[in-house]
């Protein structure tokens, strides 16, 4: 230990480290921690960690990374966050940690404000920071527990000294840089590590757990810094399972733990048992912000002391106080007495130190010459708030404390307007600025109030607009708004209606006076309580789907009209498929139809009239999202063994009367509500989507025609496409008016015909001698976004981070993308959501492209059902018939070149004012 | 900026009439909701009893919290139109021949979204509205959004006009002028504008001063007709009947007895005789004319009212008779309603309750002047409702009946 307090930075102490304690444990993750990631727990010693680290920073190197730049990292709490943080230490980088949960437009401010040279995040995060990240910063994915592949540099901005810039959420709303130098962090060990009493080190045996997140002080700097310094193993979790914590304490050999207040809370809730204590493993938990309730009694039955402490972002060692020795107080908020050298006032609202033992703000400052050392060294691009923070030579901590008789501090409250659940700090302002935004506030004040499980939660007074109602709907509808822009856990828990908000003189919110109230509205059930609404959205990985492939596309020619029924379409393309497998029909044991025209029969009356014996069969009715869906039953169907060869077809056949007819029987909403408007079918619908999206984000006839005649190109090359001549912009301009502003040619044309392919074990195919493509991920999402007022997005946005993250792909790695152009408006929403373009910048994006099979960014290869023909639902497997046909290089249509990955979109079902069905698919190449 | 209305030309005798069309008319039980609140006049939607979400469409369950009951409220309707449409091409037949027809999407304060049909006076969108629901063609409940403040000729728009039965430049045939009723009825047509009144009258040969009154007003012409007698009935219908746009019956009969208060039928009879079979007279050969003629022109056929009485609900004991002949009369205008509605023609019923006249001497007030009776019977053509209950009785009794018939019948028969 002696030997590295003379280190000068993080990645000398790591050198040091990792040369005396090679084949100790330096990082270990349970295996519950890392399921997502990882089929078992995780463990690197120092020499393992030291020659990944190596290799990396000589790429980092390599890729021309240096002190002065900064390099954002959205690796959670994974142990490739560490590998990259000190490999980039090592080239003298600094690093700014993000947070994933934060939405796209927190992200972007950080991202834009930090100034860095490059991102890097895993796969599953790579659509979300992609979609943050300014177009000028590369973003590097990294394998799922490995390193990254770096692009390029960037900017250096920071000074040498630095090690992280990292963003606290402040209490003014936007976050603040905090800039952390090497000589922070080193700080922090060494005060740690030498702190004695109940938390004590001894060297190289001991393991740290915690469960914290990475983008946190605690985590990055006091856990992570202890270990390195004496050589101790530490043990990550991805984040606190009250069900399994304790599993994972005893099975690392965890010899201390870092907890927040929530832990112990939720920990004393499950029922006791005998073998509860471990204090014979674990010496000490060092935390803060322990429910006095529970203080003693987690101590009793666990054994194990919570050594409550306090510090900031801001102080780091600077100040840094810990009820490491008795008197500890236990149950009474206290955390210790200030140590030597750390200079503390308490001051009244006035400024004014405080009456002994009363209540105040919390100031600190180290004595001395440097009373700034050990702490951060200022807020990124914000001096005056650096200035203001430190206003009178004294660092404002915004805490309200006060001492007692021996000199200990008992923590009272936090500064008014910032609420701390779970850990996260959320500045009431933040709060406020996003409901704000929401066209039915006129006023909003948000606060904390006292939870039992989280410590406290975010609850928000709201004056509406007249006339809106003061209801659950609304304050629902509020809470999913705040939901969009800010992390999920900063979203209002509880929301109250008022008329007017509480005042001071001076015109300000009264934040005492709202504090009260909420309260007392929480008490007496008088605000709305929203807090099971706010979830993390993670999802477990799902599996994936090697070894089943898609072979034989097959086409039966649209024609306009058919006096053939659906069933002859369903044969023909049965008949296709068969021909072009050279599968038997006995050999097809699974049918999945897509059919509007079926009817009075379904998929089941098929199979007496085609006469096929199935084991498995399946009929989705989901209009333009068929195929996807279709697809999706399929693959799992035959992976699990249930099926062997599936035929996935969509038919349908159209009468001269057929589209009006099922206009008319379409859906409950739409004969209620859609029909008695002489809006006949989506026309009007779309129309007024079109309208919208014009208005609000400057798009043009012009730019959607751009694709409509960009298709027809495409369709010129492909021979099934019922419209064969060019078509000119001035003929899509001035074509008959159907529904303002929509005209002719943005409307498919109803037709018969049908599409099909086969879903079966890739050893099949090839035993077969087709050729086949792979599925990468696909997506379903129905009824998404139920609360926007008109659709503008689809449930992609939802499913987006899977479904490139299943994929291991990005967007600029897809080759082209076939849409569901029912109207060119939501080829261009549904690029957006797909993450091809930000949202609103649709119009942009087209001005940019050419779309044609041989030109910039190729959709619709084959024409799409523009240009083409919408045979009812096959429509829906349109885009993913052409999508196989040009990635096994069987095309009817020109081909795109070299083509390795493509995105098949399927989007249905308008029963009333929207799409409800989104769903999509990324299909490779058989040696992509 | 709503054109005003012009008189329409004369018809020309050689054109075929149009056929009348209906919208689209078939709905869930559910969405029958908004038509019931829309017969009355009022916009209602569903609401959640237990959360209070509102839904629209309408729907069986809540699709916050699944669960009941869904009640209908009133709303203000006020939101805002996000976008809007020109309609130009319908596959429907009803439509095809309006188009263009103008729709809008608005987001309800309230919460949902609606299509809406949308008023010539509402600005381009993005703009507030209120949305209010109607009666279309086929009966049957729409929204339509409305400018917030009222803008020059409203009632003029050509939208509305399909789900309104306004009498300007309508003919008009009222079928008893003799009563203050109807003679108030005829003095409110004129001044709504209506192109011809023509005014019923029994016995000719009779001078009623007040009558004589009636027939300085330019529009009005009198004619004899005598509910009771069929051959009447018929020679009127053969002479006006195919250019009569709109119906009121305003003839009745009403003497205060029960049944112990007075002996023999004759007095009964004679009630029926004018309030039951008079209607079904009338019917008989006005309706099939008026019915074929729902969709000639701008001024085509349009509404049949009738003269009910809220003792129609629930009988009156001491008017026992006359609240029996209403009920009979009440039953046969849901038949005619029934065969009107393939043409188009609304049939508007009216509850009043104690009318200020002679029959209702004995009646505490609050009573309803003919006036009011006649303003409200304008008002009701003009917003298209299908049941009127003018008046704080007819709202009051509406009230209890609604609420629980059985409890209105004990309580009026003590």
């Amino acid at each position: 230990m002696a030997a590295n307090s003379s280190s000068r930075s993080i990645s000398a102490l790591f050198e040091n480290t990792a040369t005396s304690c090679a084949s100790r444990d330096f990082l270990h993750v349970p295996a519950e921690a890392c399921a997502g990631y990882a089929e078992s727990p995780i463990t690197l010693t120092y020499g393992e960690a030291r020659a990944r680290i190596g290799a990396l920073a000589a790429r980092f190197e390599a890729a021309g990374l240096g002190p002065g730049c900064r390099v954002a990292l959205a690796l959670d709490n994974r142990p490739s966050f560490y590998l990259h943080f000190l490999a980039l230490a090592k080239v003298g980088v600094s690093i700014v940690p993000l947070n994933t949960a934060m939405s796209v437009a927190e992200l972007a401010y950080v991202l834009g404000h930090a100034d860095v040279a490059l991102a890097i995040t895993h796969q599953g995060h790579a659509a979300h920071v992609r979609a943050a990240l300014p177009a000028t910063i590369p973003l590097a994915v990294a394998a799922e527990d490995g390193e990254a592949i770096v692009p390029s540099a960037g900017p250096r901005v920071a000074s040498a000294e630095e090690a992280a810039l990292l963003y606290t959420s402040g209490t003014t709303g936007t976050p603040k840089g905090c800039i952390l130098t090497n000589e922070y962090f080193l700080e922090i060990g060494r005060l740690y590590t030498g702190l004695g009493g109940y938390c004590r080190f001894e060297g190289s045996g001991d393991r740290l757990a915690t469960p914290l997140p990475v983008t946190h002080m605690n985590a990055l700097a006091c856990s992570f810094m202890a270990m390195l310094t004496t050589g101790g193993c530490l043990i990550q979790l991805d984040r606190f399972h009250p069900s399994t914590w304790w599993q994972s304490i005893r099975a690392s050999g965890a010899t201390a733990f870092h907890y927040l207040g929530v832990m112990p809370a939720m920990l004393l809730n499950a029922p006791a048992s005998g073998g509860d204590d471990v204090s014979a493993s674990v010496r000490f938990a060092f935390g803060a912000g322990v429910d006095p309730r529970h203080h003693a009694a987690f101590e009793a039955r666990f054994g194990v002391p919570l050594i409550e402490a306090w510090a900031m972002t801001e102080t780091g060692a600077g100040a840094w106080i810990t009820a490491n020795r008795e008197p500890r107080h236990v149950g009474q908020r206290c955390f210790g007495r200030p140590p030597a050298g750390l200079a503390y006032r308490i001051v009244d609202d006035q400024g004014s130190d405080a009456a002994p033992g009363a209540a105040g703000e919390l100031l600190v400052r180290r004595e001395g010459a440097d009373p700034r050392r050990g702490f951060f060294a200022g807020y990124y691009k914000d001096e005056a708030a650096t200035s203001q923070a430190w206003a009178g030579g004294w660092f404002h901590t915004g805490d309200i404390v006060r001492a007692g008789e021996d000199g200990s501090l008992y923590f009272v409250d936090r500064s008014k307007n910032v609420v701390r659940r779970s850990g996260e700090n959320i500045a009431a302002v933040e709060v406020e600025s996003a409901l704000q935004t929401h066209r039915d506030v006129v006023a909003s004040a948000v606060c904390a109030v006292a939870d039992e499980v989280r410590g406290e939660e975010v609850f928000a007074f709201v004056v509406v607009r007249p006339g809106v109602g003061e209801s659950l709907d609304t304050a629902i509808r509020l809470q999913s708004h705040c939901r969009q822009i800010l992390a999920y856990y900063k979203a209002p828990g509880y929301v109250s209606f008022r008329g007017v908000l509480p005042q001071t003189a001076s015109q300000k919110l009264a934040r005492a006076q709202i504090k009260a109230l909420a309260a007392g509205a929480v008490r007496s059930a008088r605000a709305f309580d929203l807090k099971h609404l706010k979830k993390r959205t993670v999802r477990g990985a799902t599996k994936d789907y090697a070894e089943v492939v898609l072979a034989a596309p097959v086409t039966v020619p649209y024609v306009r009209h058919s006096i053939r029924n659906g069933h002859w379409f369903v044969a023909q393309a049965l008949a296709r498929l068969i021909k072009e497998s050279g599968i038997d029909k006995e050999d097809i044991d699974g049918l999945s139809l897509g059919s509007f025209t079926l009817a009075p029969d379904t998929s089941i009356g098929v199979t007496q009239h085609l006469g096929v014996t199935l084991r498995w069969l399946d009929h989705v009715p989901l209009g333009g999202a068929c195929g996807i869906v279709a697809l999706r039953r399929a693959l799992r169907a035959v992976q699990s063994g249930d099926a062997e060869v599936v035929a996935c077809i969509g038919a349908d056949t159209n009468h001269v009367d057929s589209f009006r007819q099922s206009l008319g029987s379409f859906s409950v909403f739409a004969r209620d509500a859609v029909l008695p408007y002489g809006s006949g079918g989506p026309n009007a619908s779309f129309a007024f989507l079109t309208s919208y999206y014009m208005r609000t984000y400057g798009a043009t006839r012009e730019d959607f025609g751009k694709i409509c005649v960009a298709q027809r190109d495409n369709a010129l090359r492909y021979p099934h496409a019922l419209f064969k001549k060019k078509l000119s912009l001035e003929e899509y301009l001035n074509a008959r008016l159907i529904a303002d502003p929509i005209r002719l040619f943005d409307c498919v044309m109803p037709c018969a015909g049908a599409e099909g392919f086969l879903v079966m074990a890739r050893r099949r195919a090839e035993a077969l001698g087709l050729p086949y493509v792979r599925v990468r991920s696909t997506c379903e999402r129905h009824n998404a976004f139920p609360d926007d007022p008109i659709q503008m997005r689809g449930g992609w946005v939802l499913e987006r981070e899977h479904l490139y993250g299943a994929a291991g792909v990005e967007p600029g790695d897809i080759d082209f993308v076939q849409t569901y152009d029912d109207y060119p408006v939501m080829s261009v929403i549904q690029l957006e959501d797909l993450g091809f373009c930000p949202k609103g910048e649709g119009a942009e994006f087209i001005r940019r492209n050419s779309f044609t099979v041989d030109g910039s960014f190729p959709i619709n290869t084959c024409g799409g059902q523009l240009s083409v023909g919408q045979a009812g639902c096959a429509a829906g497997f349109l885009g993913l018939v052409e999508t196989i046909r040009q990635l096994t290089g069987r095309n009817l249509a020109h081909p795109v070149a070299d083509a390795r990955f493509g995105i098949a979109v399927g989007f249905g079902m308008i029963t009333y004012d929207r799409g409800l069905c989104s769903g999509a698919a990324i299909l490779s190449r058989a040696d992509a | 900026m709503i054109p005003p209305l012009a008189k329409p030309k004369r018809k020309n005798p050689v054109a075929r009439t149009p056929q009348p069309l209906l919208p689209p008319w078939a709905r869930s039980r559910a969405a029958l909701g908004l038509t019931a609140a829309a017969a009355l006049g009022r916009f209602e939607l569903q609401v959640c009893g237990s959360c209070g979400a509102v839904q629209y469409p309408p729907r069986e369950a809540c699709h916050r919290c699944l669960s009941g009951p869904l009640i209908w409220r009133e709303q203000s309707g006020t939101g805002e139109l996000m976008a809007e449409t020109w309609v130009h091409h319908s596959n429907d037949l009803f439509f095809r021949e309006r188009v263009p027809w103008r729709l809008g999407l608005v987001r309800l304060d309230a919460g949902p979204t609606a299509v809406v049909h949308l008023h010539g006076g509402c600005a381009p969108a993005p703009c507030r509205v209120r949305v209010g629901a109607r009666l279309d063609k086929s009966d049957q409940g729409v929204l339509l959004a409305f400018p917030i403040d009222e803008v020059p000729n409203m009632a003029d728009d050509r939208q509305l006009r399909e789900m309104t039965c306004d009498p300007k430049f309508r003919k008009v045939l009222v079928t008893d002028g003799r009563t203050t009723v109807g003679q108030a009825v005829v003095r409110a047509l004129a001044g709504a504008g209506a192109d011809v009144v023509w005014v019923g009258h029994a016995e000719p040969w009779k001078s009623l001063p007040a009558l004589a009154d009636l027939t300085s007003l330019p529009q009005v012409a009198l004619v004899p007709l005598d509910l009771t007698d069929s051959g009447s009935v018929k020679e009127i219908a053969a002479q006006i009947g195919g250019r009569v746009d709109i119906l009121i019956n305003t003839a009745e009969v009403h003497r205060a007895h029960g049944i112990a208060s007075r002996s023999g039928v004759e007095v009964a009879r004679a009630e029926m005789d004018v309030n039951y079979f008079g209607l079904l007279r009338l019917a008989q050969e006005f309706a099939p004319v008026m019915r074929s003629r729902g969709a000639d022109g701008q001024s085509s056929a349009t509404a049949w009212v009738n003269l009910l009485s809220v003792y129609a609900l629930t009988n009156f004991p001491p008017h026992g008779t006359f609240s029996a002949s209403k009920a009979a009369a009440l039953s046969l205008s849901q038949c005619l309603r029934a065969e009107m509605r393939p043409g188009g023609v609304r049939v508007i019923n009216v509850f009043p309750g104690p009318i200020d006249d002679e029959w209702n001497q004995m009646l505490p007030p609050p009573k309803l002047s003919p006036e009011a009776l006649a303003t409200a019977v304008v008002r009701a053509l003009k917003d298209g409702v299908e049941d009127l209950y003018p008046g704080d009785v007819a709202q009051e009794w509406l009230a209890r009946w609604r609420e629980n018939p059985k409890i209105l019948e004990r309580e009026i028969g003590v």
